[in-house]
């Protein structure tokens, strides 16, 4: 300890090593402090007073767990890489007018340049709700406040701001809610029905139980899973809502078709997608529609798949496309058995891999209801 | 910059990092300062996970906005402040407060007192923490705050004017409401006088401004 001379009462009641000491019971401390008394001895009385202001003082401060820190800044980290992507242009814009700004602004204590831009977001959000005339459970909860709760137990979370809001549900599911998206949820009732109502856009990483369906309402959709990870998107006026998967299984339904029996089945029916397809729920036509999203994804476990093929049957090709982006390809077998491929792909879309080995082979193909219909003359 | 290059840089070095576009730096800001974040903004409302999202989007905000920042002398007074506004931003909209006089801090001075093992001892410092605490209870919020700010966050009366976005004025005075209900407490004598002077910083130059008066 570098040695203050403590004098005052105040030396001590500052002294952070003092204040460590006393209110955490810090071992690292307690020798420093026993030793400096058995030299101190005439000092002893101020210290014993400081103590108990210190005491006085003590306030009930939560600690956090280092863990609960690392998480809370690893989801910082991951909002942060994602905020680029996310950002709508009109939203970007805004920022960058509110930057100029304070840039110019001869800064008193300097405070945050971003102040200003989340002000007008609030804005944003407001008008956007309100111009649509569009009511959720959740809205009255969402004005501007994060958080919400009322005395049936609703949880209202809203996110005003145009970065990503992690929010963990009591089931320990992730809900990265995107800008100007809300989500609300009954704290009492979580437990026995997991069910959460969702306007604009997230991304949930839902904890595996088969025994209680995962519900995910939107205005127009109800989307169901036992315990996976996929994307919601309905935003109030837009005119298509689209859910879409990264893993596992996710089923979908139009809201006025789902019932309390779809809701309490552990079947998964509706609507059926699985990673690289996704469900469009189109508001003019109200059709929900299966499709295969615009840049399909090699599945994790195959990330490594090699596409290299060397006079390789084109049926095997074929396979080893589906197993690699989960994807299913419907063709004639008998009128494909005479072709076979030689050609070596790397990093080409999921598309480009097709297109390439449709023009090879002199096939085209076209995307029905989630699959790819491959039409083939067959080959010499 | 690595993660133990970290621990020889001072606030400032690691804010001007940050200021650079340093992700490191970003990262060991947070970690310096998430805690006392955490704690401060606590005292605002008693919804922790608000708490969280509120220094989430603080962090992202400053990081995004990084560009229009200027270096600063006292980061984890610039965050505090930064922090405070934000909350109360959200809190006076979904609670319609109608003004911030009303229980919108709570410094939680109310913590269990730790037990010494000397009884004696015991007792003479809970008798003499309780007629502290007494006192501290009867202070408005904004006296709780300006304590609270001075003693677990190491602020003088500048950066708690600041952070609080009062006039040094109103600290003062605020400090010599304190000042004068601690002064009753006058049974232990060089206790009250250096107690004084222990919380109220800057208060030997209140004394000089008020006999001057």
């Amino acid at each position: 300890m570098a040695e203050p001379a403590f004098i005052n009462i105040e030396d001590f009641v500052f002294n952070p090593s003092f204040r460590d000491w006393v209110l955490h019971n810090d071992a690292a401390h307690q020798a420093t402090w026993e030793k400096w008394m058995a030299a101190n001895p005439h000092k002893i009385a101020v210290m014993q007073h400081a103590k108990s202001i210190v005491y006085a003082l003590s306030a009930d401060h939560s600690q956090l767990s280092e863990q609960e820190i690392d998480h809370a800044i690893r989801d910082i980290l991951n909002a942060k890489s994602s905020i680029q992507n996310n950002l709508p242009d009109d939203l970007r814009s805004s920022i960058n007018q509110n930057q100029l700004i304070n840039a110019k602004q001869p800064a008193r204590f300097k405070w945050l340049a971003g102040a200003a831009a989340a002000a007008a977001l609030v804005v944003v959000s407001f008008l956007y709700f309100n111009d649509n005339g569009y009511k959720s459970p959740g809205q009255e909860a969402s004005q501007y406040s994060a958080s919400d709760s009322d005395a049936a137990g609703t949880i209202a979370r809203f996110n005003p701001s145009d970065t990503i809001l992690i929010v963990m549900l009591p089931d320990s599911s992730r809900v990265e809610l995107a800008a100007r998206s809300g989500v609300t949820y009954s704290a009492d009732s979580f437990r026995h029905q997991r069910t959460v109502q969702l306007t604009g856009e997230a991304f949930f990483d839902v904890k595996k139980m088969p025994a209680a369906p995962f519900l995910v309402y939107t205005n127009s959709m109800v989307t169901k899973v036992l315990g996976t990870s996929f994307r919601v998107k309905e935003f109030p006026g837009d005119k298509k809502a689209i859910v879409w998967v990264k893993t596992g299984k996710v089923s979908v339904y139009k809201q006025k078709e789902f019932s309390a029996s779809d809701a309490a089945s552990k079947q998964l029916d509706g609507i059926i997608i699985i990673p690289n397809q996704q469900v469009t729920y189109d508001v003019d036509s109200r059709q929900l529609t299966k499709n295969i999203i615009d840049k399909p994804v090699l599945l994790s476990n195959t990330a490594d798949e090699i596409f290299a093929f060397h006079s390789t049957p084109l049926k095997e090709v074929f396979l080893t496309l589906e197993r690699a982006y989960g994807i299913q390809l419907m063709y004639d077998e008998t009128m494909i058995s005479s072709c076979s491929l030689s050609v070596n792909m790397g990093n080409e879309s999921f598309y480009e891999k097709l297109d390439l080995i449709c023009r090879t082979i002199n096939a085209s193909y076209e995307v029905i209801d989630g699959s790819i219909y491959i039409t083939s003359h067959g080959c010499k | 910059m690595s993660y133990n290059d970290c621990q020889l840089y001072t606030d400032v070095k690691i804010w001007d990092l940050f200021l650079s576009g340093d992700s490191f730096a970003f990262e060991q800001l947070m970690k310096r300062h998430y805690q006392l974040l955490y704690n401060y903004g606590s005292r605002f409302t008693k919804d922790h996970e608000l708490v969280k999202d509120h220094i989430q989007e603080l962090f992202l905000v400053l990081w995004k906005n990084r560009a229009g920042i200027h270096g600063t002398a006292a980061v984890k007074h610039y965050l505090l402040k930064a922090l405070r506004r934000r909350l109360f931003r959200g809190l006076v909209k979904s609670k319609n407060f109608s003004s911030l006089d009303e229980n919108y801090f709570d410094a939680g001075f109310n913590m269990v007192l730790p037990v010494e093992a000397n009884l004696v001892l015991q007792e003479k410092l809970t008798e003499l923490s309780f007629k502290v605490r007494s006192v501290l209870e009867k202070l408005s919020n904004r006296q709780q705050e300006i304590i609270y700010l001075r003693f677990y966050m190491d602020a003088g009366i500048d950066q708690i004017a600041e952070i609080m976005d009062i006039s040094h004025q109103s600290v003062y005075n605020l400090l010599h409401e304190a000042l004068k209900r601690f002064k009753s407490l006058s049974d232990a004598d060089y206790f009250t006088v250096s107690f004084c002077f222990a919380f109220l910083p800057g208060l030997a130059l209140l004394e000089e401004i008020l006999k001057n008066m």
